[in-house]
């Protein structure tokens, strides 16, 4: 008897066609559903594969507007974020490294985060608070990750015993881009945008 | 509507529904005939139907148990529009020209 593995797999399929936006759930399902006709693992997992690159497509879109600078900002913070969760795992998993990188681990992590749901608009009804504080709360990014940037590049100048650090000289250029270009959307262009906007 | 010339695969997708203009294609049939991964094949689907030159519907399978499965095939505004603009691509892919414009 053959194995419908498009099936078993439409399950883990469901769990993603949920980042779709509402107005694309449809399609979701339209795609899944053709899952059914699969019996091999590899086309399986194939089809799901390509489906989940529409999925983040659909997300990011729904997210950004197909806003190319939105786009970017929501990537950096998929990158932080994950580059956090990598650093938290390096703390809780290896011995030896400095608290400073569960430090770093968790504010990567809160960036992206923050972002993100600022983004896709699950903070509106604390507006204009939420605003205000991924504004504040990227100004300390920027500043973090320009001190760390910076502090790493004068040490890789001259490092002692030619043992280079670029772990942190990586992180503070994530945090660092990721800020600015938050900044970027949510203070400068949005200010530009208000005060081009013709009175109602 | 968009007056940029459809991509590659886009121009695929629209000879295969343009081989059999009133039939009703499936989704994972496509992709197999055309080679294509369903993370390129949707998106222009989609974005076809978006614009209205694609119909869509759902069908109960024959087999009990399954779930319904989405069907595609030109609507008349599409039919026009994808015999141009694979007319189009023949006529650029040979560098001449189309006669309306050779013509003019």
């Amino acid at each position: 008897m053959k194995r419908h593995w498009g099936r078993k797999l439409r399950r883990p399929g469901r769990l993603v066609i949920r980042l779709l936006p509402s107005s694309r759930r449809s399609w979701g399902d339209a795609f899944l559903a053709e899952m059914d006709e699969m019996t091999s693992a590899r086309t399986a997992l194939r089809w799901l594969i390509g489906g989940s690159r529409f999925v983040v497509r659909g997300w990011l879109e729904s997210m950004t507007g197909g806003d190319i600078v939105k786009t970017v900002l929501a990537t950096l913070s998929v990158i932080g974020g994950v580059l956090g969760l990598f650093l938290i795992g390096l703390f809780g998993f290896t011995e030896g490294n400095p608290l400073l990188v569960l430090a770093l681990g968790l504010g990567l992590v809160i960036q992206g985060v923050y972002t993100l749901a600022y983004m896709t608009g699950r903070l509106e009804t604390f507006e204009p608070w939420s605003l205000r504080a991924l504004l504040a709360g990227q100004t300390i990014a920027l500043l973090t990750g320009l001190l760390g940037f910076v502090s790493s590049a004068l040490y890789n100048i001259n490092p002692p015993e030619g043992d280079y650090e670029y772990g942190p000289l990586t992180v503070g250029a994530v945090i660092t881009v990721q800020a600015v270009t938050a900044l970027w959307v949510y203070a400068l262009r949005n200010r530009a945008e208000s005060v081009q906007a013709p009175p109602i | 509507m968009s007056n940029r010339q459809p991509s590659a695969q886009t121009i695929h997708v629209l000879s295969a529904f343009l081989d059999s203009p009133n039939n009703w294609l499936y989704g994972y049939d496509l992709s197999k005939r055309l080679g294509l991964s369903s993370g390129t094949l949707y998106p222009i689907l989609m974005r076809l139907t978006d614009r209205g030159q694609l119909e869509t519907r759902w069908v109960q399978p024959d087999t009990p148990g399954r779930p319904p499965r989405h069907i595609y095939r030109l609507s008349n505004d599409g039919r026009t529009w994808a015999v141009g603009a694979v007319a189009d691509d023949l006529h650029k892919s040979r560098g001449t020209l189309r006669p309306a414009e050779a013509t003019a």
